[in-house]
């Protein structure tokens, strides 16, 4: 009787690991791209070319969403362990590590040279923006890291080190540039960030557009959170469960009430350039920023202003020629903490001091 | 194609089995494995399977050569094919380290199939068995996939007899499974998991507690990840009807490293004994030229892991060890208690480890500098990041896995079931390493 039960073994373990493959036999999946990816799956080959079958296996077999999401609730959920892309923090709260931002929030990540060049880059762009009568402030959002420092393990707060922030806004003090440090601002707004997702809440975008239209001189542009959002909603969407793997899932935050305002393209882009005009005439910002002000600053500053450029600052690649295209009343100048500092080498198409 | 990947264990080995169980005969079926097995080799290294066929091509030549032949002819046939061998690997293997040519891409396997095919033409030459007619069943011999890329090394002599007939039972093949889901879980499951330690610990110059812990990482990764691919080997192999020899018996349990050696990669230090320790001489000569063969046959061992000079000191700290137990330490080692002849044994090995993981002498130096409390500290920010709740699991899973001797053994049907569920567990870790997913707002 035992030595039966031993033999069925193999007959069930091969079936297992056929079933995949029967899987895809039985009932093909015939998705071009993965929406929890976010990427396109890698097409048939139709040749014998090892690699590309490779790639086509590991994206095309039997069950594998199935099998992804089981192992990501064992092991991100219920072993709360992380991947190269997230770490999970106390109470299973997960954060983007991605360009060691979590180490850059402790002050482990410093790179003076780069902060040298980025601030060297601002003080160009003051000054040529200055030449056309056009004030600019530097304001970067803060890395999750960095405010909700409850959530980290005691090992990866930050015991009082420098950041690369400190490091930039001296920096751009030295320089004479403008600068708001969004850090206080996002430490005074109630659960200032998202928790399945890496961006801030739009109660934090609006209190730093807030923040930095009174550093601007223009209290008038500032709004109160009654006129900008809504009570709490249940949002999803979050960008840190997908990249684990999980399921989606809802948090009760206030979302905007505001209308988005017409949407323009103003270039062929990865991430494009988009002019959001708004339902009345008024000046024009330009925003130099990433997907923290992407979808947020746009309808917040639309209530006040005629129309909202947004430019991808693409680590100081952006193209400075955009300024002379819109003709803006003023430049905020706000990409992320973890993506504030200029890659090597890099500098604004058009801007006068490059190498 | 590795054992735990999507390609081999979705596509490759239930397609596999099942033309090689619907073929009827040993013939057939020898055909279809070796089909397969140039298949799995040239899906990783395409370039290089006219090696592979030629090295096949050569030996089965050669041994029918070496067969004819006697007396010296015969020995200067065989030294004429093994010197072909050694050539074979020594250009793709050494050529660079020693200087004398460009270094090139290393064949997968290429260590292996060329011990193979040379235990083959010694075991001929010998006429411990004759040089087999049928080339099918030696290009099998040499390629079948289970052995292949990282072994164990299989005596001609082990798997002649089952070359031309071999019976297929469903209980053998269930055993086979066993081990094969075993020897995938220690893979996937525990040296993939610790691997993330040992990585930051050896990618600078760690801390103290950094190079301990990344040193103990790493003694679990390198015993799961060649025991695991061992056992899947192995149980691969009597799945298809091959007795292939077991490699790794507990080796982290050993009290010197004269035991350590009889239970790591047993199918190497067999090989290395027969066919380079006793031809040297082994013990029967004074006591200093015994030393000195162990000291030879290890740093050729070591060489034999990788042309670096890491691997070289690895393989005389090994020699030197052997040497020194027996020369009288292992006296001293049996009076021992035995926690301290395990903790002898168990350091010896790991400070070995130092030099066979670090990339090169100086980082194997300054690694020792960390060990000894040089670098002081506490974990490092990268360590706390490594050291992941699963990571740590699996630290302390595989501590005591690899040092526990013996387990009650479970009734049949639990048995069955707990090995089903490990290879569904193991199946969600290898099919989770395919997600792939794009930040979209990395910008």
């Amino acid at each position: 009787m035992l030595r039966r039960h031993r033999r069925l073994l193999f007959p069930l373990a091969a079936l297992l690991l056929a079933l995949p493959l029967l899987g895809l036999l039985l009932a093909p999946d015939s998705a071009a791209r993965s929406a929890a990816e976010l990427r396109a799956l890698a097409p048939w080959p139709g040749r014998l070319d090892p690699t590309a079958l490779d790639a086509w296996a590991r994206d095309h077999f039997g069950f594998r969403r199935l099998l992804i999401g089981a192992e990501a609730r064992l092991v991100h959920g219920a072993l709360a362990t992380g991947t190269g892309e997230v770490f999970i923090g106390r109470g299973g709260r997960p954060f983007l590590r991605v360009n060691r931002m979590i180490e850059q929030s402790a002050g482990l990540r410093l790179d003076h040279d780069a902060v040298a060049a980025t601030a060297g880059m601002l003080a160009a762009l003051r000054d040529a923006l200055a030449a056309r009568g056009i004030p600019l402030i530097v304001a970067p959002p803060p890395n999750a890291s960095t405010i909700a420092t409850a959530a980290l393990p005691a090992w990866a707060r930050n015991p009082g080190r420098a950041t690369e922030y400190d490091a930039l806004l001296a920096a751009l003090a030295a320089r004479g540039v403008s600068a708001l440090d969004l850090r206080p601002v996002a430490r005074a707004v109630p659960a200032p960030y998202r928790r399945f997702d890496s961006h801030w809440t739009p109660r934090t975008a609006l209190a730093a557009a807030n923040a930095v239209a009174r550093a601007v001189g223009r209290p008038d542009w500032t709004l109160d959170e009654a006129e900008a959002l809504t009570p709490p909603v249940p949002v999803g969407g979050g960008d840190l469960l997908r990249l684990l793997g999980l399921p989606d899932r809802r948090e009760a935050i206030p979302w905007l009430s505001l209308p988005g305002g017409g949407e323009q393209r103003l270039d062929a882009l990865p991430y494009p350039s988009v002019a959001v005009s708004g339902a009345h005439p008024g000046p024009t910002l330009l925003v130099i920023g990433d997907s923290f002000t992407r979808a947020l600053l746009p309808p917040l500053l639309l209530a006040r202003l005629g129309r909202v450029v947004w430019v991808y600052h693409d680590l100081c690649r952006f193209d400075f020629g955009v300024v002379d295209r819109v003709r803006p009343a003023q430049v905020w100048y706000m990409p992320t903490e973890r993506r504030m500092l200029c890659d090597p080498g890099a500098y604004p198409a058009g801007l006068p001091g490059g190498g | 194609m590795a054992f735990s990947s999507i390609p081999f264990l979705v596509f490759f080995l239930p397609v596999f089995l099942a033309a090689y169980f619907a073929t009827p005969g040993t013939a057939a079926k020898n055909a279809v494995a070796l089909l397969a097995s140039l298949l799995f080799y040239a899906w990783g290294e395409p370039q290089y399977l006219a090696l592979l066929l030629y090295a096949i091509a050569g030996n089965y030549a050669a041994a029918l050569v070496i067969d004819r032949l006697d007396g010296g002819w015969r020995r200067a046939a065989l030294a004429l094919a093994l010197a072909g061998d050694l050539l074979l690997l020594g250009r793709f293997k050494y050529a660079a380290f020693a200087g004398l040519l460009p270094a090139v891409a290393l064949p997968l396997g290429i260590s292996f199939y060329v011990f193979h095919c040379m235990s083959y033409l010694i075991d001929v030459q010998r006429r411990r068995l004759p040089a087999n007619r049928n080339p099918l069943e030696i290009a099998l011999y040499i390629a079948l996939f289970p052995q292949l890329i990282a072994g164990p090394i299989v005596r001609y002599g082990t798997v002649a007899r089952q070359l031309r007939r071999r019976r297929h039972r469903l209980a053998v093949a269930s055993a086979g499974m066993r081990i094969f889901i075993i020897g995938l879980a220690q893979k996937v499951l525990l040296a993939d998991q610790v691997a993330p330690l040992a990585d930051t610990a050896f990618a600078g110059t760690p801390g103290t507690a950094d190079a301990w812990l990344g040193l103990l990482a790493y003694t679990q990764q390198i015993y799961f990840d060649f025991a695991g691919y061992s056992a899947m080997a192995v149980g691969l192999g009597l799945i298809l009807g091959f007795t292939l020899p077991r490699n790794f018996r507990l080796p982290y349990i050993s009290r010197s490293l004269t035991e350590f050696w009889r239970r790591w990669h047993m199918s190497l230090s067999r090989w290395l004994r027969d066919y380079l320790y006793i031809p040297l001489g082994g013990n029967r000569g004074p006591r200093w030229r015994t030393w000195s063969n162990l000291v030879i046959v290890f740093l050729l061992c070591g060489l034999w892991h990788g042309a670096a000079w890491t691997f070289v000191l690895w393989g005389v700290w090994h020699g030197a060890f052997l040497a020194a137990e027996r020369a009288g330490l292992s006296r001293l080692l049996g009076r021992l208690p035995a926690p301290l002849a395990w903790g002898y044994a168990m350091l010896a090995v790991m400070g070995g480890w130092v030099l066979f993981r670090a990339p090169d002498l100086a980082a194997a130096g300054g690694y020792f500098a960390a060990l000894a409390g040089r670098h002081g500290g506490s974990l490092s920010f990268a360590m706390h990041m490594a050291l992941t709740p699963l990571a740590t699991l699996a630290l302390a899973v595989g501590g005591v896995l690899a040092v526990v001797p013996r387990w009650p053994a479970a009734p049949a049907v639990l048995d069955t079931a707990w090995t089903v569920a490990l290879l569904a567990l193991t199946a969600l870790f290898v099919a989770a390493g395919t997600y792939s997913p794009f930040l979209y707002f990395r910008f």
